[in-house]
């Protein structure tokens, strides 16, 4: 087949999907987002739209918390990093949602009619007299699918990123990743949808078969991620080797039975995993994690530093910022202590507010309950702001100090960047951890196992796609029209 | 122009639908042979189920033959170099219905390897020859069934084909369209082009085909030019002067059968010793002779006396 039947192939396959009514809908469907994410400007402390009106996170928040009779201070933890977890919550709902849920039922259905008709009486004999092989005009309809997903999902993953850096100055190198996964689970589903096509030779049968085996497909391989949890949950509670017990016959069919489907079958759902960890490569590792409380810092506070020689179990993590006019330093310091040398969370905090002779204030840091006081302490004349957040979490007492020249720290910019401090800090739960520890997510990688081996599950899902796409070509070359 | 060479030469080939091992299924076609020389128009005749279309497909690598042999161009019928200088127009054919009649005869005639420079030359004479020049911008969901004919004739004729396979190419056709048909094939013809025509239609394959098979349930039944096809009915017409009706009748009335005066003579039937005997009698009475035509049975007639002897 030379340059010119393929570029005739490849036109034949745009023109196709350009004319898809299916293709129009999904592309107006589509652009409404895009053109919302231009509209609408995600502010530090407000959204506004068009540019012309305006409305305060605040506001929001208030509104809607007005029936729980929240203090100021909790609404003003809820309005902590509130910006970026709106636009990562509205990304999420747009792609997870919107195109990997909606967007590829609908694709499917759009497409599956591509080799059936092909295959019609009349239209068959036209194409397959030409001196162009049944394979290559099998695999053509399949790249129109391709080409049909890869517009649609350019078009609203690219829009929307585009969308959001021009409005709100928002940028997440990662999402253009979705781009990919899309086009993986699509590229093995439109597969099947194209086999299944040859051998009935009908659009309808073509599109519910495909859309029985998504659900089937993923039924399955969550049964079998769950089924990795709970051997491993088991063999982690266990203590000793004496305490194992054979399995059952039916759960030993069970297991055989979802790992030979795991091994074979398409592990479309991988696809986001695998942009989840291209996507950490490009990220910037977390200022500090501490693998044991499940605790993450994810920036240094904006102009400290951190102290190399400060430890998180010592003396406390320290961050450090000069002020500019060369009058004293300003800290940050977050220290891990055993509960058992401090006493309880309750009592450190009766200690100090008997100390300061001041309430604290509930100031909840990543949804874990929180006590912060905040007052001012003379120090040779200078005045210091001086913070205190105290929070217990697992066996453990973590404390965030903050100390900094009064009139410094009280201006706008610091309040914003602690702010923003606070909020970049994640705790996570003890059984989130013990979940994430023992699940297929956690697991999953570059370099794992072979079961969470991101290698693995990519061969094998090729293979399987093009074992689908023989299978229909085997099938095609035996057709007598 | 030369006829010698053979374009199309299909050899015992035998074509069986359903069955296993051999047994039992539906024999489509049964040890057909054939050659098609080049410049030649050949018509494949035959009643529904006779195998024309299953033979027209094998040929086209549409269908697998059970076994015997067929080659196009001397290669193997089946692969797609062999249909690289065929152009073909099934019957009861769909095109895309997202192209419009430009775009599908670029996209099948880079398909069947030409350029678009090539294409820019070929598709506007083509467009003309077919009469679809007006249309070519609009989309073939939007074509009557005429149109879809023409601007199918322009598809398999847009790669200029040393071989052209016609499947019903005048239905759905009106008769100036089907004259337009008529005078496309005579200009492939002309160019030395082998037209290979599968009709209903047996007058447009008498005026047009050189040479004819007709088939019947899976078999060859007779091959040969138009004349061999169409014996001679043993009835003549005379034209003569002067052509008084009764002065005719008394002299060759009672000779032969089947007497039919007309404004220019008669016709009758007669046995060879009859027609010398007539043409003296004429002649003796004085009656100058403009001319004498054996009377042939017409292809269609040829053609059903032939399929009901063999079918019955």
């Amino acid at each position: 087949m030379n340059r010119t039947t393929l570029r005739a192939l490849f036109h034949d396959a745009l023109y196709q999907v350009l004319d898809n009514a299916g293709f129009r809908i999904l592309l107006a469907l589509f652009l409404l987002p895009v053109l919302l994410s231009f509209a609408v400007s995600f502010r530090e402390t407000s959204i506004s739209f068009l540019w012309i009106w305006e409305w305060d996170y605040g506001d929001f928040v208030r509104s809607a918390t007005a029936s729980q009779g929240l203090d100021a201070a909790s609404r003003a933890s809820m309005l902590e990093g509130v910006r970026e977890r709106l636009l990562q919550s509205i990304v999420d709902l747009v792609i997870k949602w919107g195109a990997d849920r909606f967007g590829f039922v609908f694709g499917i259905a759009a497409i599956s009619f591509f080799v059936p008709q092909m295959l019609e009486r009349g239209s068959a004999d036209v194409v397959f007299s030409k001196p162009v092989s049944r394979s290559a005009l099998f695999l053509s309809r399949y790249v129109a699918g391709l080409i049909f997903v890869g517009i649609l999902s350019t078009l609203l993953v690219g829009g929307i990123t585009l969308g959001l850096l021009v409005s709100s100055g928002w940028f997440d190198a990662g999402l253009l990743w979705s781009v990919f996964a899309l086009m993986y689970g699509f590229a093995v589903f439109h597969a099947i949808s194209c086999t299944i096509g040859v051998f009935t030779r009908n659009a309808i049968a073509s599109i519910l078969l495909t859309l029985v085996f998504m659900p089937v497909n993923c039924g399955l391989h969550t049964g079998w991620e769950g089924l990795i949890v709970i051997e491993r949950a088991t063999e982690g509670a266990r203590t000793s080797p004496q305490e194992e017990e054979p399995e059952s016959g039916a759960f030993a069919v069970l297991k055989t039975g979802l790992t030979t489907y795991h091994v074979i079958a398409p592990k479309t759902g991988d696809a986001m995993r695998m942009a989840r960890s291209w996507r950490r490569s490009f990220e910037v590792q977390p200022e500090f994690e501490d693998a044991d409380l499940g605790l993450i810092v994810g920036e240094a506070p904006r102009g400290f530093r951190r102290e190399p020689r400060s430890s998180f179990s010592g003396d406390g993590l320290q961050w450090l910022a000069a002020h500019p006019d060369g009058a004293g330093e300003s800290s940050w310091t977050l220290r891990r202590q055993n509960l058992s040398d401090t006493g309880s969370r309750s009592a450190l905090v009766k200690k100090l507010r008997k100390e300061l002779g001041a309430d604290p204030v509930r100031s909840d840091i990543s949804s874990r309950y929180a006590d912060r006081f905040e007052w001012v302490e003379d120090r040779g004349g200078e005045k210091r702001l001086r913070r205190r957040w105290i929070l217990q979490v697992s066996d453990s007492i973590v404390t965030l100090d903050y100390d900094a020249e009064s009139g410094w720290a009280r201006a706008n910019e610091q309040e914003n960047a602690a702010t923003a401090f606070l909020a970049g800090i994640a705790i996570e739960s003890e059984e989130d951890r013990l979940m994430l520890a023992n699940s297929y997510d956690s697991r999953f990688g570059w370099g794992g196992a072979w079961q969470y081996n991101a290698w693995f599950s990519l061969g094998t899902t090729l293979l399987f796609t093009a074992l689908v796409l023989a299978l229909g070509l085997w099938k095609l070359r035996r057709i007598d029209f | 122009m030369s006829s010698h060479e053979t374009i199309v030469s299909v050899r015992d080939v035998t074509k069986v639908y359903g069955g296993a091992f051999g047994r039992g299924g539906f024999r489509a076609l049964d040890g057909v042979s054939l050659e098609v020389g080049r410049g030649q128009v050949f018509g494949l005749l035959g009643p529904n189920g006779a195998g024309k279309t299953t033979l027209v497909k094998i040929l086209l690598g549409l269908a697998r033959r059970t076994s015997g042999d067929a080659l196009l161009f001397g290669q193997p019928v089946g692969e797609p170099r062999a249909r690289q200088r065929v152009g073909y127009l099934p019957e009861g054919h769909r095109f895309p219905q997202y192209l419009t009649g430009l775009q599908l005869l670029e996209l099948y005639g880079q398909m069947c390897g030409r350029d678009k420079t090539q294409l820019a030359r070929r598709i506007p004479e083509l467009l003309e020859q077919v009469g679809m020049r007006d249309a070519a911008h609009r989309k073939i969901r939007e074509y009557s069934k005429g149109m879809t004919q023409r601007i199918g004739l322009a598809q398999a004729l847009v790669h200029e084909p040393e071989l052209v396979i016609l499947d019903e190419p005048t239905d759905g056709v009106d008769p100036v369209g089907r004259a337009a048909v008529r005078q496309i094939v005579q200009g492939l013809k002309d160019r030395g082009t082998t037209v290979f025509i599968n009709s209903h239609l047996l007058q447009e394959v008498e005026l047009i085909c050189d040479r004819v098979v007709i088939m019947a349930q899976g078999k060859i039944l007779r091959e040969g030019s138009i004349a061999e096809l169409t014996p001679r009915t043993g009835r003549y017409r005379f034209d003569v002067e002067p052509a008084a009706e009764l002065r005719l009748a008394e002299l060759v009335g009672e000779l032969g059968s089947n007497f039919e005066p007309h404004a220019q003579g008669f016709e009758v039937q007669l046995s060879d010793t009859e027609l010398d005997t007539c043409v003296d009698r004429l002649r003796g009475a004085g009656l100058s002779i403009r001319g004498i035509s054996a009377r042939r049975m017409n292809l269609e007639q040829a053609f059903i006396q032939l399929v009901k002897k063999e079918t019955r």
